[in-house]
């Protein structure tokens, strides 16, 4: 049958339905909120009922299907280096990093700290060599540099570290435009970026219920001005933005995706989008947001029944930790939601290779390695099993017959790499040898190897005159901004 | 001279492409062109040998690439000898050993596989296969001399035939000329000292340490 990414599915078609009718009804009758007068204004003029003085839109359902028909159904996103090139929505899966952490934990002292800038780079450049991250995201954010410029300072340090495509992230229109300028000089021009904006990309994210916040709405126009790909990521938490039910928050979701699909493809019809879910539940003791949660990938899975549904590329989570340390609780919940989002067939796996605990709060190196360790066999899985008449080895096994050995056969040494999953960290040594190697257990093994990355691998540099325009760049909007103050 | 050069260089390649034929092949042309068969294993074959396990010491090989370079390795030296015993030549070897799984138990794999490691190591070793009785044991050492006896068990029952392999080769006054090394997954530490053995070891690498041991001087 070969590759499985596709074959799990939650929902009927019947029930896909039925939560497409209900957020239709919801966005004609309930509404969004966007807090933002010029994105009013845009869905006013294509017929959607607007109020202002609640910045509330109503938007009629005809608006959704028309939308839905300009989007492309796959598009490119582009790298540095050609050879990371992706074609999204073409059914291939690919995974991203974790996303966006405020502190790192230390794992000699296991004492959090809070991330720099240095973080940032080193963990970019460990990302740039794992064979199982197709782009790279933003895993940390530095606290050590302006808060004004922050975003600059992410996109150069990405962009420094990794010739993989790159989602630098953006908080504000400002950040954004900024680092939209980043990646016109990226590309050598705003000529070479109106060819090719999707060396970038973009999420932005609706704050659940129903909301777009001033920043989100405002990204969101301005990213689609310049056809810069993007996921629309609404993460409601069932129980506190949505209601307890997974199939009322999935209503709520939807309805927050399609509103944004509709602005976007106001603002500029056939900008490339993906529909994202992070949404989840709240935990009803502590009224935290539980990530690792099997909510979270029961949810994905629906999502990207309901983004093929719309012909849309599904921008799914899974990998989410929410364990305080890299310890088995981070292991299991770093599997379930990777695994389901695979077999789901999620386009792109936000997160996958997650490196980050407690929610997105804290990044740790070993834990980077560990999450690829489990992206690595979510992606054998979903290789699933060829059968052919050279796999079925009919004719070996008569050759070698009973009691035979197959190790010691020609067919064994052609077939075995590309048939099994030859782990990097994973524990499967005699016992004398892994004792003999000190007796490490996972993460002392992954710490290492993050080590041992980043003394040995040397992302393919940036062209010298690219850079020392970036860096310009850099200096002079932080001369503005800060002077500015 | 040259020549040579490029031939052993060759030998060393049949076996670092894993081609037994070629293997074959070649150091039949080896011996015709008159080039000594000690020759031909030291400077040819077993360069390539080494070569595939050091490869594998560095995780860039694995144990079906070990186990066809020793199978093109060991075509090769059935032609080879013959020719070693008609010149009264002998291989330079860490030592040699001989192998086999005991009465009742079938299992197979586990022995293959230190059958390469050791023989990637530079042992020369000599497989008596699986469900081996006891006396077969013992005839055997005493017609082939081995340096060490390694006597392989999975199966919990089948550990007790170790003890026994050791009991009828002292019988046979063979005792103290052969090392005797006990493995498989049914073995412990506590076993091998039980029944007074000369080394025990869990798994193939640990065989290659424990055998070269027991033959440092």
């Amino acid at each position: 049958m070969g590759p499985l990414s596709g074959v799990l599915r939650v929902l009927s078609s019947d029930e896909i339905d039925r939560i497409h009718q209900a957020s239709l009804n919801v966005l004609e009758r309930t509404g969004v909120i966007f807090k933002s007068p010029e994105a009013l204004k845009a869905l006013e003029e294509v017929g959607g009922t607007v109020d202002y003085g609640k910045e509330l839109a109503k938007i009629p359902r005809q608006l959704v299907e028309e939308a839905l028909r300009k989007v492309p159904e796959r598009f490119m996103l582009y790298a540095r280096n050609p050879r990371y090139d992706l074609e999204i929505g073409g059914g291939r899966i690919y995974f991203t990093n974790g996303f966006s952490a405020t502190y790192v934990l230390d794992t000699a002292t296991m004492q959090r700290r809070l991330a720099t800038l240095q973080d940032l780079e080193n963990l970019t450049k460990i990302i740039d060599s794992l064979r199982c991250v197709h782009y790279a995201i933003t895993q940390c954010v530095p606290q050590d540099v302006p808060k004004e410029v922050v975003e600059l300072y992410i996109a150069l340090a990405m962009f420094k570290n990794t010739s993989k495509h790159c989602y630098p992230a953006t908080y504000t229109l400002e950040g954004a435009r900024g680092m939209i300028g980043m990646a016109s000089i990226l590309v050598e021009g705003e000529e070479e970026f109106r060819k090719k904006p999707g060396i970038v990309n973009g999420v932005v994210c609706p704050t659940s219920p129903l909301r777009y916040s001033t920043d989100a709405a405002e990204r969101l126009m301005e990213f689609s001005r310049h056809r810069i790909p993007f996921g629309i990521w609404s993460a409601p938490m069932a129980g506190a933005t949505a209601p307890a039910t997974l199939a009322g928050t999935l209503v709520v979701q939807n309805a927050e995706v399609l509103a944004g699909v509709v602005l976007s493809q106001t603002v500029r019809p056939g900008t490339p989008l993906m529909y994202g879910s992070g949404a989840s539940i709240m935990d009803m003791m502590y009224g935290t947001s539980a990530l690792g949660s099997p909510e979270l990938g029961l949810l994905n899975v629906a999502s990207a029944q309901l983004a093929h549904h719309y012909h849309l590329p599904c921008y799914g989570t899974g990998g989410i930790i929410d364990s305080k340390v890299p310890d088995e609780q981070a292991a299991y919940e770093c599997m379930l939601s990777n695994i389901l989002c695979a077999l789901a067939g999620v386009d792109v796996i936000h997160d996958g290779v997650y490196g980050i605990l407690e929610s997105g709060m804290t990044a740790n190196y070993g834990q980077l390695l560990i999450s690829h360790e489990v992206v690595e066999m979510v992606t054998r899985v979903v290789g699933g099993i060829e059968v052919n008449d050279e796999a079925l080895a009919e004719e070996l096994i008569g050759k070698v017959g009973p009691g035979g050995d197959f190790l010691r056969q020609r067919h064994t040494q052609l077939h075995f790499r590309r048939e099994h999953w030859i782990p990097q960290l994973t524990d499967r040594v005699p016992r004398s040898e892994w004792e003999r190697l000190g007796s490490k257990n996972i993460l002392q093994r992954a710490e290492e190897k993050a080590k041992e990355i980043l003394k040995i691998h040397v992302p393919e540099p940036l062209d010298k005159d690219v850079q020392r325009e970036l860096e310009q760049f850099v200096r002079e909007k932080e001369k503005q901004l800060t002077q500015a103050k | 001279m040259v020549e040579s050069e490029e031939i052993f260089q060759r030998l060393a390649e049949t076996i670092t492409n894993y081609d037994p034929e070629g293997a074959v092949e070649l150091t039949k042309k080896a011996l015709t062109a008159g080039i000594q068969p000690l020759k031909i294993i030291e400077d040819g074959l077993a360069q390539g040998l080494r070569q595939v396990g050091e490869q594998f010491g560095r995780h860039e090989l694995f144990l079906p690439d070990l186990v066809m370079a020793a199978e093109a390795m060991k075509a090769a030296l059935s032609i080879l000898e013959p020719a070693l015993v008609r010149r009264g030549e002998e291989r330079r070897l860490v030592g040699r050993v001989l192998i086999g799984t005991v009465e009742g138990d079938v299992h197979d794999i586990g022995k293959s596989i230190v059958t390469a490691v050791l023989t990637a190591g530079g042992f020369e070793v000599i497989d008596l296969g699986v469900d081996v009785k006891a006396s077969a044991f013992v005839e055997k050492v005493g017609e082939l001399k081995p340096d060490i006896l390694g006597l392989s068990a999975l199966l919990s029952t089948a550990i007790l035939k170790q003890r026994e392999v050791a009991e009828a080769l002292t019988k046979a006054g063979l005792r103290g000329k052969v090392k005797l090394i006990i493995g498989g997954a049914a073995v412990t530490k506590e076993w091998a000292e039980r029944i007074g053995v000369d080394g025990f070891a869990k798994d193939a690498f640990e065989a290659l340490d424990v055998a070269k041991k027991l033959l440092s001087p």
